[in-house]
């Protein structure tokens, strides 16, 4: 079945938002190893929190744009 | 230390990149709209920007300005027409999310090494590469990019008609940038397609039948200098993908090889082709296109370069007067003619042109009479021998040798220069030929 135009948009603003975690996830990943390298804990477990908070947001837009694709799949 | 503004809405990424930079000892300021950047640019200055595409209230693009600071495109979903409207602007790279740290520091020293200091900006109007000729308002304003482009290790392609000179343009931007640095050309038209590879990147020892020793590619071959890819157009798609790689992640590995190794070169390409229609007939991807695109340098074709054609065919004269005991001066009569003449050979054509001119009034004071039909040259079609579908590529090869010889009457020199090749294959080509015909 073909997406409709509100499906697609859907997709779109998934795909948008999930790009930008993954983005987020890899400059808070090199901030870590920024702190690693200066030993400070506290920043490093502040930085890993990030990562996991979008690693959950990119693992619930993978699910919802599952969803559209459902019958399909 | 740069004075950078992050433009971007993404609170996560800006923190972290805000961060990264402080680090370095860079000025961040960081907005999440395209409304709060054009206020801080309003009040505060800054050396350069990176902004995001796609802002909650509009393109940022809009911020990037003739006048105002350099810029570094970073998105999420590259489209063709944002690429080429970015490369208008005062845009120095275009980065594709995710990112990392390496990208932006490399992005902040390209724009940091760009900018000269106000004595040389002063004289960017004035400067010459040493290799070029050419005082044309059109040749000027290539001097002009040359020497706002060349200290940068951004990458650059060059675009412009044949014989215009786009190696010369490399070999400039190359001398501006790291002199004493080894420049390497390659022509990809020229590599058989199975050898591309590993003329590239290297191969390991016994990684393709025939792989008897290890061998280095071009990259590595260049070191911290620079690799200039010629008609990048005919670069196979299948390595298009790996020299895209190579560009982003700044390492690469040889053919059969397990270990990523550096690649410190900077890329400078060149075409002919209009890589725009390539992308859109699916023979150039377009995300190296994108990549390639972030500074093009036009080389003017010779019949828009007012002036030039006295200036290049004096020249070119006297230096071979130097060399051969030719004439070293045009009569008027002769000047006018080439400067009437169309050239759509470009330079290459007006040089050979020259050449034959001078050897045509050897033992003359000056040069009065130009070779028959310069301004027409045979049209190789309207011949029994022309180039003809089913023909192998040997055959067209001893057809192109064979008629530009007759072309210069036989004169070995020339012919090898016309087809840009060496003296010692020609002569080895030509023995070929004989040997075949006596067998």
């Amino acid at each position: 079945m073909p997406l409709n135009e509100a499906e697609k948009q859907g997709l779109k603003d998934a795909l948008h938002k999930m790009n930008n975690a993954l983005n987020s996830i890899s400059m808070q990943a090199e901030l870590a190893r920024m702190y690693v390298e200066r030993a400070d804990g506290a920043k490093v477990l502040e930085a890993l929190d990030i990562v996991m908070a979008q690693c959950r947001q990119c693992s619930n837009i993978t699910r919802s744009t599952q969803q559209i694709f459902e019958d399909d799949l | 230390m740069a004075r950078i503004l992050l433009v971007d809405d993404d609170a996560d990424f800006t923190a972290a990149t805000r961060t990264l930079l402080q680090a370095e000892e860079h000025d961040v300021e960081t907005v999440g709209t395209l409304a709060e950047a054009a206020g801080v640019l309003d009040r505060e200055t800054f050396d350069m920007l990176f902004v995001d595409l796609a802002l909650p209230d509009g393109s940022g693009l809009e911020l990037i300005q003739d006048e105002g600071p350099k810029a570094v495109i970073i998105t999420g979903h590259p489209s063709m027409e944002s690429a080429i409207r970015a490369v208008r602007g005062r845009v120095v790279d275009y980065l594709v999310k995710p990112l990392d740290k390496a990208q932006l520091i490399r992005s902040i020293e390209s724009v940091t090494a760009a900018e000269p200091p106000e004595y040389r900006r002063a004289s960017f109007e004035a400067v010459q590469p040493a290799n070029m000729i050419g005082e044309s308002p059109v040749m000027k304003s290539l001097f002009k990019s040359i020497a706002e482009y060349g200290p940068t290790d951004v990458t650059i392609l060059i675009t412009g008609e044949s014989g215009t000179g786009k190696d010369l343009v490399a070999q400039a931007l190359h001398n501006t940038w790291n002199a004493d640095a080894q420049f390497v050309p390659v022509n990809c038209g020229a590599i058989p397609r199975e050898l591309v590879a590993s003329e590239l990147f290297g191969h390991e020892k016994g990684s393709f039948t025939g792989a008897a020793a290890k061998r280095v590619g071009v990259f590595e071959r260049a070191k911290r200098g620079t690799v200039f890819l010629d008609e990048i157009g005919e670069l196979p798609l299948e390595q298009q993908v790996n020299l895209l790689r190579i560009m982003e992640t700044r390492s690469m590995l040889r053919v059969g090889g397990e270990k990523e190794i550096p690649m410190m070169a900077r890329i400078v390409a060149a075409t002919n082709k209009d890589l725009e229609k390539e992308v859109s007939d699916g023979k150039f991807r377009e995300d190296l296109f994108f990549r390639l695109m972030v500074l093009p340098i036009h080389v003017p074709p010779l019949r828009e370069r007012d002036g030039d054609v006295t200036l290049l065919a004096n020249y070119y004269l006297q230096q071979y007067a130097k060399e051969h005991g030719t004439p070293a001066e045009f009569s008027p009569n002769v000047l006018a003619k080439l400067d009437r003449y169309h050239w759509p050979g470009n330079v290459r054509e007006l040089k050979h042109t020259v050449l034959r001119a001078a050897i045509l009034n050897r033992g003359r004071e000056r040069v009065d009479t130009l070779p028959e039909n310069f301004d027409h040259p045979p049209r190789w079609s309207d011949d029994t021998n022309s180039l003809r579908a089913g023909m192998s590529i040997r055959e067209v090869e001893k057809t192109l040798i064979e008629k530009t010889l007759e072309h210069f009457d036989g004169n070995k020199k020339l012919t090898a220069e016309a087809l840009g090749i060496s003296l010692k294959t020609l002569y080895n080509r030509l023995c070929e030929y004989e040997e075949e015909n006596t067998v």
